[in-house]
C-alpha cells in the first residue's frame, strides 16, 4: 500500500553486493517457495549466524543471528496461532470455552517478502490483510477467568500496597510479603490479640498479578472506623465484591503502580519478562520500601533488621573506607618504589665497582636477582594490579542530595536493583526474609540483577562496577551443577577393578620418577619442575563475580551479564 | 480494515477514533494504547505500530507474542500529536475514586449482572448434564453391547482351542465348559460393575451447583470512566510530562522520523541493530526492514570508522546505512563522497538529507 518508488530502486542496489542467489530471492519471493528457506545460508559471510539461529528459531527474539531479531516475529502463522488462542469473554453457547485451552506450541516462522513488487502486489495486499486480521484479532483477548480462581486486594490512597483480601493459587507462594501490624488500643481493649500481620504487594508485584488477570484490586477511598464495622472493604459474598469498592482497571493500575518506589517503566518490564518465564524475582532488600521493612513489634530482630538496613542504605560509603584502609598500603608501595630506585642506585653504583650482576645496568631488571620468570615479572611491576586494590576515588554523591532511597539510582543505575532464582531453586518467602543477610545465605539468588535504559545510560564506570562487585557474592566454583529430573541418572554400576591395569601406572610412574631423579642430579630436572601453572580459561570468562543487566530499548528486554575477572588472579607464570 | 470483536468490554466506547482525537494515555512519559480498534487504526491509517507490552490474555507464560497496552516510541507520540491525529491523557499517580453513589450504583448493576450469569450458567449446567447422561446411557449401551461381542469372539476362539487341545491331545470333554462360563461371566461382571461405578459420578460431577462461578473480568479500561474523561489532556508538546523534543537531538531525531514517515516508510525500534531506527518500505508484517538509521546532528564530523562500521552493520544485517544528517537552517552541510563504500545520495527536503551507506568492494 504504501510502497514508494524509492524503496524499489533500493531493493536492487541492496543485492548488489557479491552474491548472485540474492536476486532469486529478490524477485522469486512469491510465498512459501521453498527456496527461501536458503537464503540465510547463500551468503558465505551470514552462514554461521544461519547455524546460530536454525534452533533458536522457536524461541521468537533472541536476538542472536541479526535478522532472527524482533522484526522477523511478525509472521502470519504464528500472529494467527496466538490469535486463535487469547481468551474470549465466554459467549453464551459455549461454556466451556476458557478450560479448553490447547497446549502453547510455538511455531516455526513463515517467509517475508523483502519489497512490494508489482507483479505479486495482490497477493501481497491479501497477505498483508490477512496479517493483519490475525494480529487485531490476537489483541481484543480479555483478562480474567473463572471467578473462584481469581485473587483480591484492596487499595486505599493511604496505602498504595494492595492488601490482600483472598489469596488463590500458587503464584502468591513467591509473591506478596507480610507485614505486621499493631492493634490499636482500643480494639485491644476488645479483647483482640496485640498484633496481626497481612500481605501486601510491591507496586510491580500488583501490576503483574492484575495485568496478568489473576488478581482484581479494589479501590476505595480511606475507610473510617464505623465504616470497617459495616463490612467496608471487606470481601462480600452477597456484593460479588469488596464492599464500598469499586475495581480498578489495568489502566488505572499502570497510571498507579509505574513510577512509584522506583518502579521505572524498564524495571516493571524486566519484572515481568522474568515472572512471565516462572522465574522467582524479588527486589534487592536495598530497594525494598520501608512500608515493609517497618516493623512495629517490640521483638529485638527489629533492632537488627533496621541497623542491618541503615548500613545497606548508603552502599556508596563502601569504597570510602576502602579508600581510607588502603591509605597504609599506598604508604608502603611508595616506600618500595623509592627503595627500589635506591637499589638501583646503589646497583648502578656497585655495578662500576667489581661486585653484583651488570648484565642488566641500565635496564629496568637492574637489581633483580630472582631465578624465574615470575619474579622478572614481579620486579617489573610499577603499577599495582588485581581486584583488591583501591580504585582512584570518584566523588560520590552527598548523602543530603538523596531523598528517596532510590536516588541512588541515578548515581549508580546498573545497582542490583533484583534478586532471580531460577525455577528450580528451592524458595520460601519465610525463609528469604525480605532478602536479609541470613535470607540471601540460606536462599542464595541464582542472579542479581540492574534494570537500565539502553537509549540514554552509558557503560558502567569502574567504579560504579566497583560498587556492585562489592556486593554481590563470590561466584559458585567448581563444575556446574545441574538441577532437574532431566540431570538424575541412573546410579552406574562400580566398574570391575582390574589388578593389571592398577599396576601398570605404577610402573610407569616409578619409571618416570626414576628419570626424573636422573635428571635432577644432572641438574636439568629443575625446570621440569617450574611447571606453568594449571590456568583454568572457563574460570577467567566467568569470573569471580557477577551480576545481570536488563536493558530495555524502549520496551525490549535484553541481558547483558558483567562479570569482574582479572588476569593477577590467574597469572599463567 | 474490518471492525473488531468487540468481545463484550464496554471501554471501547471510551475513545472512538471518528470523534476527533485518538487518545493516547500517558503514563510515567510513556504514551500508551489500550484498545484494538485505535492499536488497528494507528497501525493501518496512520502507519504507526507501536511495541506490544502487556501480557497476551490467555497465553499469559511466554514473551514471544505480547498484547495491550501498546507503547509507543516517544518519536511515534510526538509525531502523532504534532501532526494533530492524537493527543495525551496523563493518567494520575492514583486514581480519582468515584463518588459513593456512583460506586454503589455500580454494584448495584454488578450484582444484577452476575446474578443472571450464574444463573445462566446453572441452566446451562443442568441442560448440559442432562445431556451427557443421555449420551452416556446410549454410548454405554452401545459400549455393551460391544464388549459382549467381543467377550463372545473370546469365548469361541478360547473354545475352538480346547477343542484342538482336546483333538490332540484326547483329554476329557468336562473341563472345558466352566472355563467359557467363567470367563463370560468374568466379562460382564466388571462392565455391570463400571455402570454401578459411573452412575454416581454424574451427580458428584455437578457439586458446584450451588455455587457455579462465573467468568470474572478484569477491566482495562475504568468501570465508571468519568474521573479519565475530567483530565485536560495535552495538545502540544514538549510538556512537563511529556518532555520531548527538548534538545537538539530530540528535534533532529523527531524530525528525521516525521520526514520519513511522510514518504511512506515505517519506522521501529533500532537500538538491536546498532541504529536508531529500522526503516521497512511497508507495513513490517509483510517486509523486511531496507536502511539502519544513524541520525546526524548539524556538522558532527563522522569518523571514518564510524563509516566502516555502519557500511559493515548494514550489510551484516542484510540492510543498508542510512546516514540522516539533520540541520535546523537552510545551509545544508554536504557530505564528501568518495569513499571506499558507495554512497549515494537520496533526497534534499527540509532539514533532513539521506545518503544510504553499504559495504562494496571492487573485482
Amino acid at each position: 500500500m504504501n510502497t514508494p518508488q524509492r524503496s524499489s530502486e533500493a531493493g536492487p542496489s541492496r543485492s548488489k553486493p557479491s552474491t548472485p542467489r540474492k536476486i532469486i530471492h529478490a524477485n522469486g519471493s512469491i510465498p512459501s517457495t521453498p527456496a527461501q528457506n536458503n537464503d540465510e545460508g547463500d551468503n558465505p559471510r551470514t552462514d554461521l549466524s544461519a547455524i546460530n539461529s536454525t534452533p533458536g528459531g522457536a524461541g521468537g527474539g533472541d536476538g542472536e543471528g541479526e535478522e532472527d531479531g524482533d522484526e522477523e516475529r511478525m509472521d502470519i502463522k504464528l500472529i494467527q496461532s496466538f490469535a486463535d488462542k487469547i481468551q474470549h469473554l465466554p459467549s453464551t453457547s459455549e461454556t466451556d470455552g476458557i478450560t479448553s485451552r490447547s497446549k502453547i506450541i510455538i511455531p516455526r516462522r513463515g517467509e517475508k517478502d523483502f519489497e512490494p513488487l508489482s507483479e505479486t502486489v495482490n497477493l501481497q495486499e491479501m497477505m498483508l490483510q490477512k496479517s493483519r486480521e490475525a494480529l487485531f484479532n490476537a489483541l481484543v483477548g480479555v483478562r480474567g477467568g473463572n471467578s473462584k480462581s481469581i485473587a483480591h486486594a484492596i487499595v486505599t490512597p493511604s496505602n498504595p500496597y494492595p492488601k490482600m483480601l483472598i489469596i488463590h493459587g500458587h503464584l502468591f507462594d513467591t509473591i506478596g510479603m507480610s507485614i505486621r501490624y499493631t492493634t490499636s488500643a482500643k480494639d485491644q481493649s476488645k479483647g483482640k490479640s496485640k498484633g496481626y500481620s497481612q500481605t501486601e504487594l510491591l507496586p510491580e508485584e500488583a501490576l503483574y498479578l492484575l495485568e496478568r488477570g489473576t488478581l482484581q484490586i479494589w479501590m476505595s477511598k480511606d475507610l473510617s472506623d464505623e465504616e470497617k464495622e459495616n463490612g467496608w472493604g471487606e470481601w462480600s459474598e452477597e456484593e460479588y465484591g469488596v464492599k464500598g469498592a469499586i475495581e480498578m482497571s489495568v489502566m488505572d493500575g499502570f497510571g498507579t503502580f509505574i513510577g512509584r518506589d522506583g518502579l521505572s517503566w524498564e524495571r516493571y518490564q524486566a519484572y515481568a519478562y522474568l515472572k512471565r518465564l516462572g522465574y522467582t524475582v524479588q527486589r534487592t532488600r536495598q530497594f525494598i520500601p520501608d512500608h515493609f521493612l517497618f516493623d512495629p513489634s517490640p521483638f529485638p530482630t527489629s533492632s537488627k533488621e533496621s541497623s542491618v538496613d541503615s548500613n545497606e542504605l548508603h552502599p556508596g560509603m563502601q569504597p570510602f573506607h576502602t579508600w581510607w584502609l588502603n591509605i597504609p598500603r599506598w604508604i608502603t608501595g611508595l616506600f618500595g618504589l623509592i627503595g627500589r630506585s635506591v637499589r638501583n642506585v646503589i646497583g648502578r653504583i656497585s655495578a662500576v665497582g667489581l661486585f653484583g650482576d651488570n648484565r642488566f645496568k641500565g635496564t629496568l631488571l637492574e637489581g633483580w636477582n630472582g631465578n624465574s620468570y615470575k619474579s622478572i615479572f614481579q620486579h617489573l611491576r610499577i603499577i599495582p594490579q588485581g581486584h583488591s586494590q583501591p580504585l582512584p576515588i570518584r566523588a560520590s554523591p552527598p548523602f543530603n542530595s538523596l531523598k528517596s532511597k532510590y536516588d541512588i539510582l541515578q548515581h549508580n543505575p546498573y545497582l542490583p536493583f533484583y534478586h532471580i532464582w531460577k525455577p528450580s531453586a528451592p524458595f520460601t518467602k519465610r525463609g528469604w526474609d525480605k532478602g536479609s543477610e541470613q535470607g540471601l545465605k540460606d536462599y542464595p539468588p541464582t542472579y542479581w540483577a540492574g534494570v537500565v535504559e539502553s537509549r540514554t545510560t552509558p557503560i558502567p564506570t569502574i567504579q560504579q562496577l566497583d560498587e556492585i562487585f562489592q556486593m554481590v557474592p563470590d561466584e559458585p566454583k567448581g563444575p556446574v551443577k545441574k538441577v532437574g529430573p532431566q540431570y538424575i541418572k541412573p546410579p552406574r554400576p562400580p566398574r570391575p577393578t582390574n589388578t593389571n591395569d592398577n599396576k601398570k601406572p605404577n610402573t610407569s610412574s616409578s619409571t618416570d620418577s626414576y628419570l626424573h631423579s636422573i635428571l635432577k642430579s644432572m641438574g636439568l630436572g629443575k625446570k621440569e619442575d617450574e611447571k606453568p601453572p594449571f590456568v583454568n580459561i572457563p574460570a577467567i570468562r566467568n569470573g569471580d563475580r557477577a551480576f545481570i543487566v536488563a536493558l530495555n530499548d524502549s520496551g525490549n528486554t535484553g541481558w547483558v551479564r558483567f562479570g569482574r575477572s582479572g588476569f593477577a588472579e590467574f597469572a599463567p607464570v | 480494515m474490518a471492525d473488531l470483536l468487540k468481545n463484550g468490554e464496554s471501554s471501547t466506547s471510551i475513545s472512538t477514533p471518528k470523534e476527533g482525537l485518538i487518545s493516547l494515555y500517558l503514563v510515567n512519559g510513556v504514551a500508551t494504547v489500550w484498545d484494538a480498534q485505535v492499536a488497528a487504526t494507528l497501525h493501518c491509517i496512520h502507519n504507526i505500530s507501536g511495541l506490544r507490552a502487556g501480557t497476551l490474555p490467555g497465553v499469559s507464560q511466554q514473551n514471544g507474542f505480547l498484547g495491550l497496552p501498546l507503547t509507543l516510541m516517544k518519536e511515534e507520540t510526538a509525531y502523532l500529536v504534532e501532526q494533530g491525529i492524537a493527543h495525551l491523557i496523563p493518567l494520575p499517580s492514583f486514581p480519582t475514586i468515584p463518588t459513593a453513589d456512583d460506586i454503589s450504583h455500580h454494584t448495584a448493576k454488578r450484582i444484577e449482572r452476575i446474578r443472571k450469569l450464574e444463573q445462566h450458567a446453572r441452566e446451562l449446567e443442568e441442560e448440559r448434564q442432562k445431556l451427557s447422561s443421555q449420551a452416556f446411557e446410549k454410548g454405554g449401551e452401545k459400549a455393551r453391547a460391544k464388549r459382549e461381542a467381543r467377550a463372545r469372539a473370546k469365548a469361541e476362539k478360547e473354545k475352538e482351542q480346547k477343542l484342538r487341545e482336546q483333538d490332540g491331545l484326547f483329554g476329557d470333554d468336562t473341563t472345558p465348559t466352566p472355563i467359557i462360563q467363567e470367563s463370560t461371566t468374568d466379562i460382564n461382571t466388571p462392565v455391570k460393575l463400571e455402570d454401578t461405578v459411573t452412575t454416581p459420578a454424574i451427580p458428584s460431577g455437578s457439586i458446584p451447583k450451588d455455587s457455579p462461578g462465573h467468568f470474572l473480568t478484569i477491566p482495562s479500561h475504568p468501570p465508571i470512566p468519568s474521573s479519565i474523561q475530567s483530565i485536560q489532556p495535552i495538545k502540544s508538546i514538549p510538556h512537563s510530562l511529556f518532555p520531548f523534543p527538548s534538545t537538539p537531538r530530540d528535534q533532529a531525531l523527531l524530525d528525521v522520523f516525521t520526514t520519513l514517515q511522510k514518504r511512506g516508510y515505517r519506522m521501529g525500534l533500532g537500538p538491536r541493530f546498532g541504529g536508531e531506527y529500522l526503516i521497512y518500505p511497508g507495513d513490517y508484517l509483510r517486509y523486511h526492514a531496507h536502511f539502519t538509521s544513524q541520525v546526524i546532528v548539524r556538522d558532527e564530523p563522522i569518523k571514518p570508522s564510524e563509516l566502516v562500521a555502519w557500511g559493515r552493520l548494514g550489510t551484516g544485517t542484510k540492510k543498508a546505512g542510512l546516514l540522516c544528517c539533520w540541520t535546523d537552517n537552510e545551509s545544508n552541510t554536504k557530505l564528501r563522497e568518495g569513499q571506499e563504500n558507495e554512497e549515494e545520495k537520496e533526497e534534499q527536503e527540509g532539514g533532513v538529507e539521506f545518503y544510504s551507506l553499504e559495504w562494496a568492494n571492487f573485482g
